[in-house]
């Protein structure tokens, strides 16, 4: 039993969500002729499919009611491939299935179209015998442009079918595609070397012409497929590059799971990083570290305040300037020690994930260690540090960080720390104590500054 | 029953940005789309290639900047770019070497790891090469540097370095006969830009010496067929004449305990542990790059003593490898023979990354092997005869 009210119900916009529209012409037909035809109320949704798809392509006087109808299922397709989108992402990147609805769900129900909308456009493009509707209509939904400008806006790339060709070097797909015999290979290299010739051609050609930036890709005209394969007809060559940037995309997909660098999440943290022991007995520290704690404490807070204020100077370069943006995240994560969430909550971010890219704790507490050393290097005035090899380098840094983020400092100055402040006492590291001292000596430059 | 309905593939096809992801300014766009003009202009071919290059260091210049402790950088103009680039980024005394992987979809990437001046210079070009241009164009990248660049939408992202001194490593005797470009894993670059920025910040580059990194092309490997390899000599940690002529090194000892970084001489042992095959730790090698036709291979020997109901013998173990980022072409193969018969053989049957050709043959000491290898096409080349002779104990 399938749910056939899909076929007269269609998910359309209505108070920025998506919520079902009974259509009355499409029910009525699909009921009717669900009498003289069974299997529209008894067999699966792809027999269903392939009887409106008939209908609409072949009976003249019934054609728009069974287009009617399809239009109806792939309203709710359309819907699940947004649903799919902000269920693995939305969370993290600030958005909800009906931000992206609002995008693609332009259908209105009615049977006469003044426009063509995203359905309309799905189901011109379907071919039966290449792959379900379903599968059809998740893809072009995903490939949508509005929808792929959106993801990029909040930090999603989907690389388009041609920018993934143009991405690809004819000589690595034997690799990417061994299940080809060499003829079939030596047809696809013929291809894709062609698809280069023409197309990063006039891609080139359109940057020089603009000057800088380039649009995303978009489909290569009939004129560059002709000149690709001047022996094939265009759109059986705009078939093959279709077919060939799926099977593409699917090897990307597996080549790049497993890859620590896809994993940009790992910065988005619940602000509890910084306060936890590294659970260390089994090495010492350089011995240059020991000798030198004392001085590199003191020399902490120049480090922190001049690589903060740095910071601030050049998001508030940007526009629109975002130093008090950062000044506030920064007070918001180490001083209160909200998490991601709750800053872009109160800083009007859309997402955890700006937050983190706001922040950028990785590379700020890597800059930090990096002017602390120099600082050091100064101070010191000792050979020691002036030829140390790349893992001593590793070595001491690592073992600064962990002085970031010991808590030991914040047990000796306990009583001070709630002189300070009436809140309940917040383990803090090193580092978010000494950045909470200085931060208030920051300040947003009042005129872009000059280096 | 609703599931049903709703087609659950292929969502994963959208990826997060990943930190260190810049968006290239208007002003860097520009600056790599006139080094493809003038590229075309001098005469190059590849102004896709061209400007990946230039987006990916462009893009690398801005991501140094927009922190807070930007060392000071250069880059030379693409007068200077030699193709493929050795070097192509300056940061205060560091060579780095700016490798665009454009997209992910295979898993290498081409470095180039020695720079000959040869390649370097266009015949055709008619510019002269400056002085300072041609010791660059000698030097060596203390950095080579991953980055990714999404061309479409005018962003790179810095993926990761790796350290000349860590290539090198890893490779193991590959390198010494690596002339120019080389195919290597990009899991290679694991050297996070966050410590990369720490290195460039404070860190004086090490000087690159011979020791560390061989400057001089090696000639293309003479083929050596005659003479006598005298293995004896590697055991006292000495080459014989005719393994030096071959241009090959003396492998690492045998060690039970694996190092964490693996060079390799110890990804083949890996594998060969895999496959069940365990040399003996007092077995001593050497092996280096044969080439044959267009191949090139790694050759592994070792050698070791043994006692056979109170006899000594001696055992040859012989092992043909590919270069790192390459296959062993299926039908190629090994024999080998003493003085009148035709011990082992062997050959490859499907090309495949880590599939090695290898056979081992036993003697008395005074027995002498001869190797011969087939290439596909039916070519042959038989190696100078492998001996157990050590110079000083001469056998009677």
């Amino acid at each position: 039993m399938v749910l056939t009210d899909r076929y007269w119900e269609m998910a359309v916009l209505g108070n920025n969500k998506q919520c079902p529209k009974p259509i009355a012409l499409a029910r009525s037909w699909y009921q009717r002729r669900s009498e003289a035809e069974p299997l529209l109320t008894h067999e699966d949704d792809r027999k269903i499919q392939d009887y409106l798809y008939q209908v609409w392509r072949n009976e003249a006087e019934e054609a728009h009611l069974a287009l009617l109808c399809l239009r109806c299922w792939v309203s709710h397709q359309i819907v699940g491939a947004c649903t799919q989108l902000a269920e693995q992402f939305g969370q993290n990147y600030g958005f909800t299935v009906n931000d992206l609805c609002g995008l693609v769900l332009d259908d209105d129900g009615r049977p006469t179209l003044i426009y063509e909308p995203l359905s309309m456009k799905i189901l011109k493009t379907y071919d039966p015998q290449q792959s379900a509707l379903s599968t059809w209509a998740n893809r072009i939904t995903k490939s949508h442009p509005e929808i792929n400008k959106f993801c990029l806006e909040h930090g999603l790339y989907r690389i388009s079918d041609w920018a993934l060709l143009n991405d690809t070097q004819p000589s690595g797909l034997g690799n990417i595609l061994p299940m080809l015999s060499q003829a079939e290979l030596d047809r696809t290299i013929d291809l894709l070397t062609s698809y280069h010739r023409v197309y990063r051609r006039d891609r080139m050609i359109q940057r020089q012409q603009n000057k800088k930036r380039a649009s995303r890709c978009q489909e290569p005209t009939p004129a560059q497929l002709t000149e690709m394969m001047p022996d094939m007809a265009p759109e059986v060559v705009l078939s093959q590059l279709s077919d060939l940037a799926r099977q593409l995309r699917a090897h990307r997909i597996a080549v790049r799971r497993g890859m620590p660098f896809t994993s940009p999440l790992d910065d988005i943290v619940e602000n509890q990083q910084y306060t936890h022991h590294v659970e260390d007995d089994s090495y010492e520290q350089d011995d240059f570290i020991q000798r030198y704690r004392s001085l590199f404490l003191a020399c902490l807070d120049e480090a922190i305040e001049s690589v903060a204020q740095s910071y601030v100077n050049a998001y508030q370069k940007r526009k629109p300037p975002q130093g008090s943006l950062f000044l506030s995240a920064l007070r918001l994560f180490h001083c209160e020690g909200l998490s991601m969430k709750a800053i872009a909550k109160q800083l009007g971010l859309s997402s955890q994930v700006q937050v983190s890219r706001l922040l950028q704790l990785k590379r700020f507490r890597a800059e930090v260690c990096a002017y602390w050393f120099n600082q050091l290097k100064e101070e010191v005035k000792t050979e020691a540090l002036q030829f140390i090899d790349p893992e001593r380098l590793s070595a001491i840094t690592e073992q600064l960080e962990e002085i970031l983020a010991e808590e030991t400092e914040a047990v000796m100055a306990e009583a001070a720390a709630e002189a300070q402040s009436s809140k309940k006492q917040q383990t803090k590291s090193t580092f978010a104590r000494r950045l909470c001292r200085v931060i208030s000596n920051l300040g947003i430059p009042p005129k872009v500054p000059k280096k | 029953m609703t599931a049903s309905l709703i087609d659950m593939g292929g969502s994963d096809s959208f990826s997060p940005l990943p930190q260190n992801t810049v968006e290239l300014l208007d002003s860097q766009i520009d600056w790599a789309v006139q080094t493809v003009q003038i590229d075309t202009e001098l005469g190059h071919e590849q102004p896709w290639q061209t400007f990946l290059q230039a987006m990916a260091i462009a893009g690398f210049k801005q991501w140094l900047e927009e922190g807070a402790v930007a060392p000071p950088s250069t880059y030379p103009s693409i007068e200077q770019w030699s193709m493929p680039p050795g070097i192509n980024f300056q940061v205060k005394d560091y060579q780095l070497c700016i490798v665009p992987m454009n997209g992910m979809s295979t898993e290498m990437v081409e470095v180039w790891v020695e720079t000959s001046p040869s390649t370097a210079t266009e015949p055709s070009s008619e510019k002269r090469i400056s002085e300072e241009q041609a010791t660059n164009e000698n030097a060596l990248a203390h950095f080579y540097i991953l980055v990714d660049v999404q061309e479409e939408v005018n962003q790179v992202c810095i993926v990761g370095a790796l350290a000349r001194a860590q290539l090198l490593q890893k490779l193991g005797s590959q390198a010494i006969f690596s002339t120019s470009s080389l195919q290597i894993p990009i899991s290679y670059f694991d050297v996070m830009p966050e410590q990369l920025l720490l290195y460039l910040s404070c860190l004086a580059p090490a000087p690159l010496t011979q020791t560390s990194a061989p400057t001089s092309p090696i000639e293309p490997v003479k083929a050596v067929t005659n003479g006598l390899i005298k293995t004896g000599y590697w055991l006292k940690n000495q080459m014989d004449e005719i393994s030096e002529q071959l241009s090959w090194a003396l492998l690492p000892p045998m060690s039970s305990a694996m190092r964490p970084v693996k060079d390799g001489v110890e990804n083949v042992l890996e594998v060969l542990a895999r496959q069940g095959v365990q040399l003996p730790l007092q077995a001593k090698g050497a092996g280096g790059p044969i080439s044959m036709g267009t191949h090139t291979f790694l050759v592994y020997v070792w050698v070791w003593s043994v006692e056979t109901e109170a006899v000594p013998e001696w055992v040859l173990f012989f092992l043909l490898g590919p270069r790192v980022g390459e296959s062993l072409p299926a039908g190629l193969q090994l024999q080998i023979s003493d003085d009148s018969t035709v011990l082992t053989e062997g050959a490859i049957k499907q090309s495949l990354p880590e599939a090695y050709l290898y056979a081992q043959v036993q003697g008395e000491l005074q027995e002498a092997f001869s190797v011969c290898i087939t290439l596909p096409d039916g070519s042959t080349m038989t190696l100078p005869t492998f001996t157990f002779e050590s110079g000083d104990n001469a056998v009677e």
